[in-house]
C-alpha cells in the first residue's frame, strides 16, 4: 500500500517529463526538418543556377568560335560543299583546334542539315549520323532555341555531352550544326559535385525522363561495393535511379526484386511525375536504400530532374544527438527520484515501523488489557496483558468473535446473548462504554470480573471497530466483599462493646434502683404496720424505681435492636433525648452533658439505633478524652448548609453533596489530638485506649457514610475535640411540607422567584428559616449578621423581595440593620424575629414603617402566615 | 581590485588565444601544373588535419611559380624542370626543394598507336615538331596527315621536351603546330583525335592515349617508373617546391609534411615517382 502510493510521485515525474521530453524532440525533429529541407533547397537551387549559368557560358563560347571570322568562313564554305576533302577536313581540325581545345572543350562536330557528321576530330566519324540525343537536340535547335546541351549519352564508347548550336547566315538560314564536346569542367559533374555536395552525405544529381543518371554519384564506391556499377563505369546514364527496398549498405539486407523491376525512388517519381519542385520531410530511401530526405525539382532548359538529397542519419544527427542526450537524462530523473522516493518510503517505513513498536510496546507493556474489534464483531489485536490474563494465544483469538470467546455468560452463568452485548453497542452505537459489573470468561472456563471501556474507532467520523480496555477487579471485588463482612463484624462487635459499657452502667444502676426497691420494700415491710403512710410512700418509691428500671430497659431494647437496618424519618433531637440516661449512665460521674438541642429540627431518614450508636461512640470517646477528671460534653444539634468546600474537609460517602444538614455536634473539652492521631482515628483496630478493640470509629464512619452523610472532626491537642455528624435531609420532609404548602400557599404568583434575605447569628435558626422560605416558594440569601446583610442586599436589591432579621446579633443588630436598610430603600419590607414579645419589640419601632414582627421560636405556620400578611398587604396595596 | 585587474587581463588573454584560433591561415602556391597535381593531393590530406590551414592553388606554369615567388605573390612555387642560368642567379636565398620525379613522355591518339606507331627517336620527334615529317605514313603508319600539339613556352613539360628534342628549351615548333596550355588540354586534343602527337607528364600518359617509347643509341627504352629512375629515360625531370626562408610556420610545417614519408605515397598516387 504505502510502496504503491510512494511510487505514484516518481512515475506521475517521469510520466510528465517524458511527455515534455516528446513534446521537445518532435518539435526539434520538425525543426530540424525543415531546417534540412532549407539548405537542401538552397543547395537545389544554386545548382540549378550554376548549371543555367554553364550552359549560358557554354553558349557564349561557342558563339565566340563561330563568330570567328576565319573560323565562321571556313565552316560557312565547307557546309556548302557537297564533298568535303580530307585535306579541307584536316585543315579545319588544325583551325578549330587551336580555338577550342585551349577553352577545355574536347572536340568539335560539324553537322550538316542532312543530319550527318560532316567534320569532326577524328577522321572516321564522317557521315556518321549523330546519336539520337542529338538529334533531339537538333530539333529542339529547328523549333527555335537558341543553344542546347544535350543530356550524357555514350558515343563512340564514351560518355559525352555536347552543346550544339545552329551555323546560321545573317538571314537566320540554317546550313548545319555546330557542336562542342564538352570536357569534364563543362559537364554537369563538374558542378554537381562541387557545389551540389554539402555535409558528409548530401548530394545533388541529376535524372533524365528515364530515371536514368545524368551526373556522377558522389557514392561511387557505394555503388561499386554494391554491385550497381562496375569498377571504373560512370554513374552517368548507367545508373537507374531506383529504390532497391532495402539498405543495400547494410550487409544482412537481401534484396527481394531484380534490379529492373525496382521502382523509382520516391524523389525521381514524384519529379518526373509532378514536374514540380516539392521535398519530402518524412524520407525515402534513395538508389542504395539508405533513407534520405530530399528536394527535388524538374528543370525545362535541362530536360532533367535535379535531386538533392542527404542521409537522415546525418540530416538528424543533431536530434538523435539531443534525443539521446534527453533519454539519458530522463532515465537519471526517472533513476534518481526512484530512488530519492524508495530511499525516502525506506525512511518512513523505518520511522512508521520505530513508531509502532513504541506504540506496541506501550500496548504490551500498559497494565489494562487491550482488544480490537471490527464491526463484525471479530478480533483485530489484542495485547499481551489480555493474552495472559484469558489464557489465550494470539492465534486462537484474531479474527475470532470475541464475544463468543471471552464474553458469552453473565456473572450468574446465564448465556449472554452477542445481540445484548454491551460491548458492541460501542461500535453500533458509537458511544463509549464503561461498566464494571461483568465477567469474561478465560479459556479454562474461570470467571474474571472485569471493568471494561469500549470506545468506538473512528475513520472520518464513521465506526470501523472499537477498542475495549479491561481491567480484572475479581481480587478488587473480593476485597471489598470482604470489607464488607468486615465491617458487619465491626459493627456487630462495636456494639457489643458498648453493650459490655452500657451493661456495666446499667448494672450499676440497676444495683441502685434495686438496692432503692430493697431498701423501700424493707422499710414497708417494717412501716406497714407501724406507719401505713410512710409504708404508701416508701411503695410509691418502689413504683418509681420499677418505672425508672422499666425506661432504662427500654432504652437497652431500642438500642440493641434486632441489627437490622431500618431506615425511619426521625428528628435528630428527641433522639439524642430519648438517649440522655443511657449517655449519663455511660460516662463518669465527673463528666457532665450540656445538651443544646434545636427544637422542631427537619426530619433525617435514618436508621435509629445506629445513630444511637455513633452517638453512643461519640460520647463514651469524649467520656475517655476528658480521662476521669472533670470535664463537659456539649451534644448540640442544629441545620447548616454545607457546601462541596465545607464537604472536602468532611469524611464524607461518595454520594454525599451539597446541600442542607442536619447534625448533632459532640464536643469535649478533653486532651484533644494531634494531627497524626486525627488521620488515623477511623482505621479500624486503631485505639488510643488500653481496653478498646479500636472499632468505634471506623464503624461510626462506615455509618454516616451508609447515611450519605458525613463527619466533621475538629481537634486541638490538649484543649478539646469536636466530631460534628452531619446528616442530609429526608426528602420526606420535604413532600410532606409541599403538599401542607400547597394547601395554604396563597401568595401572588409575582413574588415567587424573589429572594428573601434571612439574617441571624445563629445558623440553625437561619437555615430553618431558609429551610421553609423555599418551601414556601420563595429563594433565600443567608447573611449571618447585620454588615453581611446590608452589602447583600446592595449585591441583590432588585431580587429581594423581603428582609427576616434577627433582632440581636455581632457586628450590627436588627436595629441598626433596619435603619440603615431602610435609608438604602424606605419601601424595603423587613420583617423582624426576636425572642423578646412582640409588644417590647414593636415599640421600639413604631412609626418606622416596620412590616411585621415574628416571636422566636416560630413554626412554619407563624412564618407563612406573617409573610402572607406582609405581602398580601404590598399586593392589596398594589 | 588587482583582482579584477587579473580577471581582465586573463579574459583578454583567452579571447586574443580564441581569435587567433577562429582566424584561418591561408598557403598560397603557384606554378607548374604538373607539382599542382600532387600539391592539391596533399593539401587536401593536410588540410584534413589542420581545418585552420585553407590553400589557395593555382597552375600557371613553372616559370610563372618562380616569378611570383620571387616577388612574395605566393609562399611556395612549384617548378617541374631546372632552373636556367638566369633564375639561378635570381633565386637568392629560396630554398630548391625536390619533392619527385617526372619524365615528359611523347603521346599519340589510340588509332596511331594501333596503326604502328609504337616508337620513336629523338630527331624524329624533332623533326615533327619542326614540320619536317607530316604525315604518319611517313613513319610507317596510316596515310593520315600529322596533328602536332606543342605546349606553351612557359610550361616546364615544353622546357624539358624542348631540351631532350630541340637542345634548347625555347626552340619553335612549326607553326601548324596547335599551342596549348596544361597537360588535360593536350590529353583532350591527341584523345578526341585520330592523328594527333603531344607530349605530356608521365603521370598523365595513359587511357585514351597511347606513350610511345624511344629509341636511344639503338637501344628502345619505355616510359616506365624504373627508368626514369634509373635515369635512362632522356626526358625525366625533378619536380621542386620553392620556399623563400622566412616563410611562416605553419608553411614550414606544410613544407615538412610534404617531403615527408607520407607525402611520398601521394606522389607515387599522383603518377610521379617518388625521391627515394
Amino acid at each position: 500500500m504505502l510502496k504503491k502510493r510512494t511510487l505514484e510521485f516518481p512515475v506521475a515525474v517521469a510520466v510528465a517529463v517524458a511527455v515534455a521530453v516528446a513534446v521537445a524532440l518532435s518539435q526539434l525533429k520538425s525543426h530540424l526538418n525543415e531546417e534540412a529541407i532549407t539548405n537542401l533547397t538552397t543547395v537545389n537551387n544554386s545548382i540549378q543556377i550554376s548549371l543555367h549559368r554553364q550552359i549560358r557560358e557554354i553558349s557564349l563560347s561557342s558563339q565566340q568560335i563561330l563568330k570567328n571570322e576565319l573560323v565562321y568562313q571556313n565552316i560557312y564554305k565547307l557546309l556548302q560543299k557537297p564533298d568535303i576533302s580530307k585535306g579541307e577536313r584536316f585543315n579545319l581540325r588544325e583551325l578549330l583546334a587551336k580555338h577550342i581545345f585551349p577553352q577545355g572543350y574536347k572536340g568539335f562536330y560539324l553537322i550538316g542539315k542532312n543530319h550527318k557528321i560532316l567534320i569532326s576530330m577524328k577522321e572516321h566519324d564522317t557521315h556518321k549520323p549523330p546519336p539520337s540525343v542529338v538529334l533531339n537536340a537538333i530539333e529542339r535547335l529547328n523549333q527555335g532555341e537558341p543553344f542546347i546541351v544535350t543530356h550524357a549519352f555514350v558515343f563512340d564508347g564514351k560518355t559525352s555531352m555536347w552543346g550544339i548550336a545552329s551555323v546560321m547566315n545573317d538571314t537566320g538560314k540554317v546550313f548545319g550544326y555546330f557542336a562542342l564536346s564538352l570536357g569534364a569542367d563543362f559537364r554537369f559533374s563538374s558542378t554537381t559535385l562541387t557545389s551540389g555536395i554539402s555535409y558528409e552525405t548530401g548530394e545533388t544529381y541529376l535524372v533524365d525522363e528515364n530515371g536514368l543518371m545524368l551526373s556522377e554519384s558522389r557514392f561511387k564506391e557505394h555503388l561499386v561495393m554494391t554491385g550497381l556499377l562496375a569498377e571504373g563505369e560512370p554513374s552517368t546514364k548507367h545508373l537507374r535511379v531506383a529504390d532497391p527496398g532495402v539498405n543495400l549498405l547494410e550487409a544482412n539486407n537481401e534484396v527481394e526484386l531484380p534490379k529492373d523491376k525496382w521502382p523509382l525512388t520516391f524523389g525521381v517519381q514524384q519529379a518526373l511525375t509532378t514536374h514540380r519542385m516539392g521535398w519530402s520531410t518524412t524520407g525515402y530511401r534513395d538508389y542504395r536504400g539508405v533513407p534520405v530526405i530530399g528536394v527535388w525539382r524538374w528543370d525545362v532548359p535541362l530536360q532533367a530532374a535535379i535531386i538533392t538529397e542527404i542521409d537522415e542519419d546525418e540530416a538528424l544527427d543533431k536530434y538523435v544527438y539531443v534525443r539521446n542526450v534527453m533519454l539519458a537524462l530522463l532515465l537519471v530523473v526517472v533513476i534518481g527520484s526512484v530512488v530519492a522516493v524508495m530511499a525516502y518510503s525506506r525512511l518512513r517505513v523505518r520511522s512508521e515501523r520505530e513508531a509502532n513498536y513504541h506504540r506496541n510496546l506501550l500496548l504490551e507493556s500498559t497494565a489494562g488489557a487491550i482488544y480490537g474489534i471490527d464491526m463484525e464483531g471479530r478480533c483485530t489485536f489484542v495485547n499481551r496483558e489480555f493474552l495472559s490474563l484469558l489464557g489465550y494465544e494470539e492465534q486462537e483469538v484474531l479474527g475470532q468473535t470475541i464475544h463468543s470467546l471471552i464474553h458469552h455468560s453473565y456473572p450468574d452463568g446465564r448465556p449472554y446473548p452477542v445481540e445484548e452485548c454491551n460491548i458492541y453497542k460501542a461500535h453500533q452505537n458509537q458511544s463509549r462504554i464503561h461498566r464494571d459489573d461483568e465477567s469474561f470468561w478465560t479459556k479454562d472456563g474461570e470467571e474474571i470480573k472485569v471493568e471494561y471501556w469500549a470506545q468506538p474507532l473512528l475513520e472520518d467520523g464513521k465506526a470501523v471497530g472499537s477498542v475495549v480496555t479491561f481491567v480484572d477487579i475479581t481480587e478488587k471485588r473480593m476485597l471489598e466483599c470482604e470489607k464488607e463482612q468486615l465491617e458487619k463484624q465491626v459493627h456487630h462487635s462495636q456494639r457489643l462493646e458498648s453493650l459490655g459499657i452500657l451493661a456495666g452502667g446499667i448494672a450499676h444502676d440497676f444495683n441502685n434502683i434495686l438496692a432503692a426497691i430493697l431498701g423501700n420494700a424493707s422499710l414497708i415491710s417494717s412501716y406497714v404496720m407501724k406507719d401505713p403512710l410512710r409504708a404508701k410512700e416508701r411503695a410509691d418509691r418502689i413504683v418509681q424505681s420499677a418505672e425508672t428500671a422499666g425506661v432504662l430497659c427500654k432504652q437497652m431494647l431500642a438500642y440493641s435492636g434486632k441489627g437490622q437496618f431500618i431506615l425511619k424519618s426521625i428528628s435528630l433531637s428527641p433522639l439524642v433525648e430519648e438517649m440522655t440516661h443511657l449517655l449519663e449512665v455511660s460516662i463518669d460521674k465527673s463528666v457532665v452533658i450540656k445538651y443544646y438541642l434545636a427544637d422542631r429540627l427537619p426530619k433525617v431518614m435514618v436508621d435509629e439505633a445506629q445513630i444511637q450508636q455513633v452517638v453512643m461512640n461519640l460520647v463514651t470517646n469524649a467520656n475517655e478524652a476528658i480521662e476521669g477528671k472533670s470535664g463537659v460534653i456539649s451534644i448540640t444539634t442544629g441545620v447548616m448548609y454545607a457546601d462541596e468546600q465545607y464537604l472536602s474537609d468532611c469524611h464524607a460517602g461518595e454520594h454525599t453533596s451539597a446541600g442542607r444538614f442536619v447534625y448533632v455536634e459532640v464536643s469535649d473539652n478533653g486532651c484533644g489530638m494531634d494531627k497524626e492521631t486525627v488521620q488515623k482515628i477511623f482505621d479500624p483496630f486503631f485505639t488510643t485506649k488500653v481496653t478498646g478493640r479500636g472499632l468505634g470509629m471506623s464503624a461510626t464512619l462506615g455509618i454516616v457514610r451508609g447515611h450519605h452523610g458525613a463527619l466533621k472532626v475538629y481537634s486541638e491537642k490538649g484543649r478539646g475535640t469536636t466530631f460534628k455528624l452531619l446528616l442530609p435531609i429526608s426528602k420526606e420532609e420535604h413532600i410532606h411540607t409541599d403538599t401542607a404548602t400547597k394547601q395554604s400557599n396563597i401568595l401572588p404568583p409575582r413574588f415567587l422567584e424573589k429572594a428573601v434575605l434571612v439574617v441571624d447569628d445563629e445558623e440553625t435558626v437561619r437555615e430553618m428559616a431558609c429551610m421553609m422560605l423555599e418551601e414556601l416558594g420563595f429563594k433565600t440569601i443567608p447573611a449571618s449578621d447585620g454588615e453581611e446583610a446590608l452589602s447583600l442586599y446592595r449585591r441583590h436589591q432588585g431580587d429581594i423581595c423581603l428582609v427576616l432579621t434577627d433582632l440581636t446579633m455581632p457586628h450590627m443588630d436588627g436595629r441598626d440593620l433596619f435603619i440603615r436598610l431602610k435609608q438604602l430603600n424606605s419601601d424595603c419590607h423587613i420583617i423582624l424575629s426576636s425572642g423578646y414579645n412582640s409588644q417590647e419589640a414593636i415599640q421600639q419601632f413604631s412609626g418606622k414603617g416596620l412590616a411585621g414582627f415574628i416571636q422566636k421560636p416560630y413554626t412554619e405556620d407563624t412564618l407563612r402566615q406573617e409573610i402572607i400578611k406582609v405581602l398580601g398587604e404590598e399586593s392589596d396595596n398594589a | 581590485m588587482p583582482k579584477s585587474i587579473y580577471l581582465t587581463l586573463i579574459a583578454i588573454c583567452f579571447s586574443c588565444m580564441l581569435l587567433q584560433q577562429a582566424q584561418a591561415e591561408v598557403i598560397t602556391i603557384a606554378g607548374s601544373s604538373t607539382i599542382q597535381k600532387f600539391i592539391k593531393l596533399a593539401a587536401n590530406v593536410y588540410s584534413s588535419r589542420h581545418p585552420d590551414i585553407q590553400f589557395i592553388i593555382g597552375s600557371g606554369g613553372s616559370t610563372a611559380g618562380f616569378a611570383k615567388v620571387i616577388d612574395g605573390r605566393i609562399q611556395i612555387g612549384m617548378m617541374s624542370r631546372e632552373l636556367t642560368d638566369d633564375e639561378k642567379k635570381k633565386l637568392g636565398s629560396i630554398q630548391h626543394l625536390v619533392v619527385g620525379l617526372d619524365a615528359v613522355v611523347p603521346v599519340v591518339s589510340r588509332e596511331v598507336f594501333q596503326a604502328g606507331i609504337k616508337l620513336v627517336d629523338l630527331p624524329t620527334l624533332a623533326r615533327i615538331y619542326q614540320g619536317k615529317i607530316v604525315s604518319w605514313n611517313q613513319l610507317g603508319g596510316a596515310n593520315r596527315k600529322i596533328l602536332v600539339a606543342d605546349k606553351e613556352v612557359h610550361r616546364g613539360t615544353r622546357f624539358v621536351f624542348a631540351m631532350a628534342v630541340f637542345g634548347d628549351p625555347k626552340a619553335r615548333a612549326t607553326k601548324r603546330a596547335i599551342i596549348l596550355g596544361d597537360n588535360q588540354e593536350v590529353l583532350n586534343l591527341v584523345s578526341s583525335s585520330d592523328q594527333a602527337i603531344g607530349y605530356v607528364s608521365f603521370a598523365y600518359a595513359s587511357g585514351d592515349v597511347k606513350a610511345l617509347s624511344l629509341k636511344v643509341d639503338d637501344k628502345v627504352i619505355s616510359p616506365t617508373l624504373s627508368n626514369i629512375r634509373n635515369g635512362s629515360f632522356p626526358m625525366a625531370r625533378k619536380l621542386y617546391l620553392l620556399v623563400p626562408k622566412n616563410v611562416p610556420g605553419y608553411v614550414a610545417d606544410f613544407v615538412r609534411f610534404v617531403q615527408s614519408e607520407e607525402a611520398m605515397a601521394l606522389v607515387k598516387k599522383a603518377g610521379y615517382i617518388p625521391v627515394n
